[in-house]
């Protein structure tokens, strides 16, 4: 860190830029200047010296290890970029970095729930703060037309009022402003030199740099004004009284710390070149002073055991090194010379009395009054700390040398900043300049003589003393946590709400998932609907039509009301057969002859899979019958108005001949859909296939978990299962006799279906009705689906591929005459071999579901069974 | 566009809406199906009127339109795998539980529980809260 | 180009198939299935290759004309983002391997297949140029995610299984009703010609379908109020299916939203896609807070993020279609990372449960430093990629004056730092749980370890080329709206 600091010193103003995301002008962009310099130095120096501290400070507890020290680290770099920044993302994205580095770090002793709560009240403050930050600052951006710091003008104007506002309360929740400084107490579970770095020197500085540096670009922007000046003065007397009301030393310091950033917030918000100058003075002394105050704290809590000033007593005959650091430190906190924070609350006073007007009426009484009030808690503080008489002293424990080192280091510099006042002045304004040009004329005055600021500084340093030293006298009944009470009560809350809001919506109740569901397609319709036209509609095609329709729709009712199992099966198997006819009268035969048998296939899946059930549906229990009826209604008749009014007046036409000639010129085959199926589309039926074959491989491995539980409870499962009830020798035969009817029927089906109604499906569906006779006769059957479906989907697959090796797009089908007997001469090739993974799939799905299924159901009723026979033994 | 195939789209769908909202799982099962039906009729519907079966050669007559043939035949088999597949988990979850009810997620209705249990618990506090008011005002 | 779309789209189900076949021997079956998995992978970056520097390619599957057959197109969206989702599955695919032998229970020998058949699935819905095969595409994805989810048989499984077949299946069937309209309405499903014969349509029609298939996509993306099948069902799936179901599903849904309904031109919906954008992202990152559980708490995150991405697409300009983009390809990685971690800490704990949890971070400083990351990420925290994709996101927001949303963007930010801070807290911070034991957690660690660390580190490039990225993505949103370079690609 000081190598960094050696290579800074060498030019005052250096740049560097890193390109990240160049479209958004997100990018790494430094520029050290004055101010930046002086931040530098106090990060990089004071970061040193509480290294150095906290090697002794982690000697006791051995809780440091390296992640302390690696984090810490981590820290020191993200407050760096942050000050180097001119860009305003690269501010952001350090300033962001800090609030996760410094949330590790107060939540460094986490077993401790205190710790924890309190890394999460910052994180939560400081991410908030974050994030009113990104949306100000995107604002301003806009505003800007730039994001580089150094090159923004003025912005003024509505939008930039909003960014203004927005900024100052993302730098109020860095800089524990009130309301949101209720962060920084807590934070005070962070390990103390912790609390000296970030929380007193560095970390909390960020928000009053970033007033500072933003300054001359909301200068025409009076809110800017006025909400850090309400920010800062509110902060400035609140933090104070918080100071005086507390018990714990380093408690006393937190708040007193948000009364000086609350200070510093005013000076640099009020925009006058003097305000300016006196904010860069108490910058640099409010650091110089803070941080040894601190360690000093951490030191008295090492080495005693306690922090609490009304167990504390005689220290400072037993911390004498301490003891000196404490007074100059809280000496020059106070505001008395010689040390470095006399001139720099005389120029504070000064400032405020420059002012005119409202400002002044405003700053000047509370600026005297929280001078009054720092002066009164720092008495209370060194009083309660080291004072008290020695009979009943506190023990001590070994003094640590790397912590007085630190100590006394920093402690120097107070007493150094008054007597080099001048080296002091020229570093200050060269910063202060930056904010505002016109700060040059100031300096810092060692003694100014018998001016108005002097002696309103006697009087404050008096009436302070006073104060303090009566409240010291008394006891102090400490108050509940102001503030951090609510910061947890609004967390607890949103975390209190959130479950009640999540139970409400994700109630886990799959019917009403659906209902909302088909409510959204309900709203969906709308658009369609009202944009309904009726001309292009004709009653009925055919009277077949008409009558299917009805028959299917009644059909269908009928299942849904039936309360037989069975009964609502056979409805189903109804509707499947009134679709087939309207597929015949439509002139789709294919349509038809699949959906007849997949029917089929689908009804006895049904009364197989569904076997082990009661005869009769559950009696309904439910509710919201009428919900669902109404749902419904609107739902049908929305789908169906809404295709109506898509097809209106179409903005295209079908290219039927266009597809006919493609089919028979090049597809080579007459029947059309079947050459749609397995050339045009058959990426579509690759992918389809493929789905039926990933179906099979997920019945397989249900039916292969239910029975290696049975198998666990001794029931071996018999192949075909369940649905060999009783051995028949007649269906037995008859089955025996149909099998290589059917067979041959599926050949031809197969091999006909290029030309005429049929092809692969149909094959394959033939076959798989076969398998399920065969396996309920419980005959033997040559069939294994796995093997099926995987040889079937490679076929397809390879079909797919092979004509890529002759440089033709894949899935391209080839060709060929071939002269069979009986069916004559076919024009196919590789379509037809691809139909045949196609028929394999097919089959090996069948085959897979009926044993699968039976399977399943046979372990339903076993274990029925099994329940029954254990209840009637007991 | 004929009404009558939209009629019995319309009544498809109405029967297979009200069958998915049910609790059980068969009527879940049938619910979608008669919906792949609707869907499958609504694809040919959007095709065109009807015509002879589209066979290149086989009549003078105009056919009827083949590709949403096609797209429903490829939609059917898609429906009737996955009917397949829905009927082996619903015999899946009859071996765990023994009916064909839909079962709540446990997880939503534990997080349900704790909120009510949470909400109950703040309001005991209140009325304790309460109570040390009127108890306070009394003495 | 015709031989790399064979690869990524046949390759993995040969691939399958071939696995399938020697099921009986682990390890070649592993090798086949990476190989499947490796070339779709390898072939989908020379792919993004080729794209970024020719423009559009197109391949007519079988050498049909586009009015006829099926188009796959590769335009600069598909080429951005499919690379990122295949590499995805590669590397769980790896952690797989290592997790297999302990946490798959009943049929194991199905998880690379099954991935293969979902690979095929997403290169195809990434590529289609055709609606139909689109529908066909979810098909594939949702039927191998449905065997993944319920292979294994438990209690769990089945029941949320149950929910997500059936919704899914519910949005399939509109999605078969939607083609109707289309066909109905259009005579085509070719998207190219689609964009022509669309804007001929009369408002009322147009808009109605672009409503239809924003509820068919929106439940597949899991936006408010269809994402209830989201969060029950993948924490219950073992580690790997859920981080490819985290990092891919949802995405493949807003994936199929950004290019229908930019390309149809859809903006009269942007309004009502703002409000759901909004309700999404604040319902999701609440519903994270709500649990208790680490996989519960990263689902709900899914949700909320997809109402970020949504809103990108909903503001309807260049720039907001560009920050949806770079959301998308940010946000696939660094979910599907944050599985892999929550499966590493189940592994070491036996749980997820945050309340039988604790002291991770001194126990296993590296699982928390390979959590921290992708944490920090998602919650929006520079210097991480998701940082920028909020920022794109927002930032276009501010440029569309869309004020309100910004701020639900930015307190949806709020409550999923919160909610990150909330595992954070539970599992990393605190004692370990009492019950701790000694044991050697189950598994090849060092394979989980690899592949979660491999993913880590993909994640930090994407952050580091987060400007490559947004300028492709910037790329990809002009193209998109241009609706005639889609066009001439597929139709010339």
């Amino acid at each position: 860190m000081w190598a960094l600091t050696q290579i800074i010193a060498g030019g005052t103003e250096s740049t560097a830029q890193l390109l990240w995301v160049d479209a958004l002008d997100i990018g790494f962009e430094f520029r050290i200047d004055d101010l930046a310099l002086l931040m530098t130095l106090l990060v990089s120096g004071i970061g040193t010296l509480v290294f150095i501290n906290a090697t002794g400070y982690f000697s006791a507890d051995a809780g440091g290890g390296t992640r302390f020290p690696a984090t810490l680290l981590a820290f020191s770099t993200s407050m760096l970029g942050l000050v180097w920044a001119d860009s305003i993302w690269t501010l952001f994205i350090f300033w962001e970095a800090t609030s996760v580095t410094s949330f590790l770090l107060v939540g460094h002793k986490n077993t401790y729930a205190d710790a924890r709560n309190s890394a999460r009240r910052a994180l939560v403050i400081t991410g908030a703060g974050g994030l009113v930050l990104l949306a100000g600052l995107l604002i301003l951006a806009e505003q800007a037309g730039t994001s580089t710091i150094s090159e923004m003008g003025a912005v003024s104007g509505a939008a930039a009022t909003t960014a203004a506002v927005l900024v100052m309360i993302g730098a109020a929740t860095k800089s524990a402003q009130f309301p949101f400084h209720v962060w920084l107490p807590g934070a005070m579970a962070a390990p103390t030199p912790v609390s000296a770095y970030l929380h007193s020197a560095t970390m909390v500085k960020a928000g009053v740099l970033l007033v500072a540096i933003l300054s001359p670009v909301f200068t025409d922007v009076a809110a800017w004004k006025w909400t850090g000046v309400a920010f800062g003065i509110a902060s400035m007397l609140w933090g104070a009284i918080g100071a005086l009301r507390q018990n714990d030393a380093k408690l006393i310091l937190a708040w007193g710390t948000v009364s000086q950033l609350g200070l510093l917030i005013t000076l640099f918000s009020l925009g006058s070149a003097k305000a300016n100058f006196a904010g860069m003075s108490l910058l640099l002394a409010h650091a110089v002073f803070k941080a040894p105050l601190f360690l000093v704290v951490g030191e008295v809590d090492v080495r005693t055991g306690t922090r609490d000033i009304n167990e504390l007593s005689g220290l400072r005959r037993s911390m004498p090194i301490a003891f000196g650091v404490a007074v100059v430190a809280g000496l020059s906190m106070a505001g008395v010379p010689p040390l470095l924070g006399f001139p720099a609350k005389e120029a504070a006073i000064e400032a405020a009395l420059g002012l005119s007007g409202a400002d002044r009426a405003i700053a000047l009484p509370t600026i005297v009054g929280g001078a009054v009030l720092t002066v009164a808690y720092t008495t209370r503080f060194l009083i309660g700390t080291f004072g008290g008489s020695g009979s009943e002293a506190t023990e001590v424990a070994e003094r640590r040398l790397p912590m007085s080192i630190a100590t006394v280091s920093l402690g120097a510099l107070s007493v150094l900043g008054y007597v080099f006042a001048p080296a002091a002045t020229s570093l200050i304004r060269a910063a202060a300049i930056e904010s505002n040009a016109k700060s040059e004329v100031y300096e810092l005055i060692r003694w100014p003589g018998l001016k108005t600021a002097f002696v309103i500084s006697v009087i404050v340093v008096v009436l302070g003393a006073m104060l303090g030293w009566f409240v010291a006298q008394r006891s102090v009944r400490v108050p509940d946590t102001i503030g951090a009470e609510n910061a947890d009560g609004f967390v607890d809350g949103i975390l209190n709400w959130a479950p009640r809001i999540t139970a409400a919506i994700q109630h886990g109740s799959l019917p009403v998932y659906l209902a909302t569901m088909c409510l959204a397609m309900v709203v969906a319709t709308i658009p369609l609907v009202l944009d309904v036209e009726t001309g292009h509609l004709v009653r009925w095609d055919s009277a077949a039509q008409l009558a299917l329709s009805i028959i299917m729709v009644a059909a269908a009712l009928a299942g849904a009301f039936v309360g037989s199992r069975l009964g609502a099966t056979l409805t189903l198997g109804a509707v499947g057969i009134c679709m087939s006819g309207l597929f015949v009268v439509h002139g789709a035969p294919d349509l038809a002859l699949t959906q007849l048998v997949v029917e089929t296939v689908i009804v006895v899946g049904f009364v197989v899979g569904l076997g082990a059930l009661t005869a009769r549906f559950p009696e309904s229990t439910d509710s919201w019958r009428g919900i669902r009826l109404v749902l419904s209604l609107l739902g049908g008749a929305g789908v169906a108005i809404a295709l109506a009014s898509a097809g209106a007046t179409p903005a295209g036409s079908p290219p039927i001949d266009a597809l006919t000639n493609g089919a028979v010129d090049v597809g080579g085959g007459k029947n059309i859909v079947n050459v749609i199926l397995t050339d045009l589309r058959a990426l579509d039926t690759l992918g389809e296939v493929v789905v039926l074959a990933t179906v099979t491989a997920g019945v397989l491995a249900l039916a292969r978990v239910v029975r290696e539980e049975g198998r666990v409870d001794g029931v071996e499962p018999r192949p075909g299962g369940l649905m060999i009830s009783t051995p028949s020798p007649t269906v037995e035969t008859a089955i025996r006799i149909a099998s290589p009817f059917a067979v041959v029927l599926a050949a031809y089906l197969f091999f006909a279906g290029h030309n005429n109604p049929g092809g692969g499906f149909a094959a394959g569906l033939v076959l798989g009705s076969v398998v399920i006779l065969r396996t309920v006769a419980g005959l033997p059957r040559r069939t294994k689906p796995r093997r099926l479906v995987t040889v079937g989907t490679l076929i397809a697959a390879i079909v797919a591929l092979v004509p890529i090796v002759a440089g033709d797009p894949f899935l391209d089908m080839y060709v060929a005459s071939i002269d069979v007997p009986v069916f004559g001469k076919i024009k196919s090739g590789s379509a037809l071999v691809f139909d045949l993974g196609v028929t394999l799939i097919v089959v090996g799905l069948i085959t897979a579901s009926i044993d699968g299924l039976s399977a399943i159901t046979e372990r339903v009723v076993s274990e029925a069974r099994r329940t029954l026979t254990s209840e009637a033994a007991s | 566009m004929s009404v009558a195939l939209l009629f019995a789209i319309a009544g498809l769908t109405a029967v297979g809406i009200y069958l998915i909202t049910s609790r059980n799982l068969s009527r879940i099962i049938l619910g979608f199906v008669l919906l792949g039906h609707a869907a499958v009729l609504g694809l040919v519907t959007a095709g065109g009127p009807p015509g002879e079966a589209p066979i290149a050669g086989a009549s003078d007559q105009p056919i009827a339109n083949p590709l949403p043939q096609a797209l429903a035949l490829t939609a059917i088999v898609i429906s009737f795998g996955l009917t397949l597949f829905m009927l082996a988990l619903a015999g899946r979850q009859q071996t765990l539980s023994g009916s064909d009810l839909v079962e709540d997620d446990l997880e939503d209705r534990r997080l349900a529980a704790r909120a009510e249990r949470a909400a109950a618990l703040a309001d005991l506090a209140e009325q304790a809260e309460e109570r040390d008011e009127q108890h306070e005002e009394s003495t | 180009m015709n031989l790399l779309f064979a690869l990524m789209i046949v390759g993995p189900l040969a691939a399958s198939a071939g696995a399938l076949l020697v099921r009986e021997r682990g390890a070649l079956r592993d090798v086949i299935t990476m190989v499947g998995l490796g070339t779709a992978a390898a072939a989908s970056w020379v792919m993004f290759g080729i794209v970024a520097r020719d423009g559009t390619q197109t391949v007519r599957v079988g050498g049909w004309d586009p009015e006829l057959g099926i188009v796959l197109v590769a335009d600069r969206f598909a080429a951005l983002v499919l690379p990122i989702a295949l590499a995805i599955i590669f590397v769980v695919e790896i952690f797989a391997i290592g997790q297999r032998r302990t946490a798959w229970g009943a049929n194991p020998e199905l998880s690379g297949p099954l991935l293969g058949v979902l690979t095929a699935g997403v290169s195809l819905a990434f590529l289609t140029g055709d609606l139909f095969t689109l529908f066909v595409a979810f098909e594939l994805i949702l039927v191998s995610s449905y065997v993944l989810l319920t292979h294994q048989g438990q209690r769990a499984q089945v029941r949320s299984g149950m929910s997500y077949v059936v919704m899914n299946l519910l949005a399939s069937t509109l999605f078969l009703f939607g083609l109707a309209y289309v066909y109905a309405a259009t005579g085509t499903v070719n998207m190219a010609l689609l964009t022509e014969r669309m804007g001929d349509l009369s408002d009322g029609v147009r808009i109605g379908i672009g409503a239809w298939f924003f509820v068919v996509f929106g439940t597949k993306a899991a936006v408010f109020p269809l994402f209830s099948w989201l969060p029950d069902s993948y924490p219950t799936a073992p580690t790997t299916i859920t981080a490819v179901f985290a990092g891919l599903l949802t995405k493949v849904g807003i994936y199929a939203m950004i290019r229908f309904h930019t390309l149809m031109g859809l903006d009269e919906l942007g309004g009502a896609m703002l409000i759901i954008a909004g309700v999404t992202m604040v319902i999701g990152a609440i519903g994270a807070l709500a649990q208790s559980n680490v996989k519960r708490i990263l689902s709900f995150h899914i949700i909320s993020q997809i109402g970020y991405m949504l809103m990108g697409l909903g503001l309807f300009t260049a720039a907001g279609t560009a920050g949806a983009i770079l959301f998308l390809v940010h946000h696939m990685p660094v979910k599907t990372v944050l599985f892999l971690v929550g499966g590493l800490i189940e592994n070491e704990q036996g749980t997820g449960r945050l309340d039988r949890s604790g002291g991770m971070a001194s126990r296993r400083p590296i699982i928390a430093a390979l959590f921290a990351v992708p944490a920090l990420s998602l919650a929006g925290l520079p210097p991480f990629s998701g940082f920028i994709a909020k920022f794109s996101v927002i930032s276009a927001g501010i440029e569309a004056r869309a004020t309100p949303i910004v701020f639900l963007a930015l307190f949806a930010g709020l409550l999923t730092l919160m909610s990150m801070t909330k595992i954070w807290l539970g599992v990393f911070w605190g004692s370990p749980p009492v019950d701790v034991d000694g044991d050697e957690p189950p598994g090849n660690r060092k394979t989980m370890l690899a592949a979660t660390g491999l993913a880590v580190l993909g994640t930090l490039t994407i952050s580091l080329f987060a400007g490559a990225l947004f300028d492709l993505s910037v790329e990809a949103a002009e193209e998109l709206r241009s609706v005639s370079a889609y066009r001439d690609a597929v139709l010339r």
